[in-house]
């Protein structure tokens, strides 16, 4: 019983720094070559002053500093429903495609971390 | 408490602008790294060609030769403009894209629509990658030859 209690408590930490470091992994990646992925940007983005490039970028910024926020547990609910909507954005701009389907999966976690707010290894409970 | 939490909060965001400002700035990044380790390298152009000096530079530097004689016409452009035969014209160049294809991070149908084409594939690759792919450009796709200019400006 005792283990399934530190499993229960364990379990929403797990999710929420794995997720995180996704995000993290794709912001830094953006961050190092927005040019390799400026194509998933669509097309009513691009008609915009900012460039696809910088626009990138930005993204890669907000995943970053979400992403830390995440991993780190301040803001954890706040981060969590942010990067889940975003997240859903680019699931239903890919499209049908494995890729979409896979987003889909991740925004959904996303957005358990949100529902389930701050768990026990969280910063959030230090403040 | 919360002033304390928002103080911690901007000091990390600040560190973190930092990080990824001295990114940017580090001049060799991972598109440089991956671009000159990438398989996908397959042809350079000559003018390029002069740090390349692996035996498969060497070899696409001969096709060059052989194909840099060539004048394709619009006419001929525009006969490669399906999935498994695509042709694009950018800047005098024409270059057969066709294996990259199914390689493109963006997917392939934002390619499709501009097979065959010279103006409307420059609108449209500048238009999403600005100058920056140029280079990448010459590397995924074959040079086929010069595009044939018809008539005078």
């Amino acid at each position: 019983m005792e283990k399934m209690r530190i499993a229960k408590e364990l379990s929403p930490a797990i999710l929420r720094v794995a997720i995180s470091i996704v995000f993290l992994y794709f912001g830094f990646v953006q961050i190092y070559d927005p040019s390799s992925w400026t194509g998933y940007i669509p097309n009513f983005l691009t008609s915009l002053y900012i460039s696809a490039s910088n626009l990138v970028i930005l993204n890669g910024t907000m995943e970053i500093i979400l992403g830390t926020f995440l991993i780190l547990g301040i803001y954890t609910r706040f981060s969590a429903l942010i990067l889940s909507i975003h997240l859903f954005l680019i699931t239903f701009s890919l499209g049908s495609s494995p890729t979409a389907f896979r987003d889909f999966g991740l925004s959904f976690a996303t957005l358990s971390i949100f529902l389930n707010g701050k768990d026990q290894y969280c910063l959030d409970n230090k403040f | 408490m919360k002033i304390k939490k928002l103080l911690v909060s901007l000091g990390i965001i600040l560190f973190l602008l930092i990080v990824i400002y001295s990114i940017r700035i580090i001049p060799k990044g991972f598109s440089e790294y991956n671009s000159t380790n990438s398989p996908n390298s397959s042809i350079i152009e000559s003018s390029n060609s002069t740090q390349q000096t692996d035996e498969n530079s060497v070899q696409n530097d001969n096709q060059v030769q052989e194909n840099s004689n060539s004048k394709i016409s619009a006419e001929e452009l525009s006969k490669h403009n399906i999935e498994f035969d695509c042709w694009v014209s950018y800047k005098g160049k024409v270059y057969d894209v066709t294996s990259f294809l199914p390689k493109h991070k963006g997917g392939k149908e934002k390619i499709l629509p501009y097979c065959g084409t010279q103006e409307e594939f420059k609108k449209a690759f500048e238009g999403q990658h600005e100058t920056s792919k140029v280079s990448t450009l010459m590397k995924v796709g074959t040079f086929m030859g010069d595009f044939e200019v018809v008539g005078s400006v």
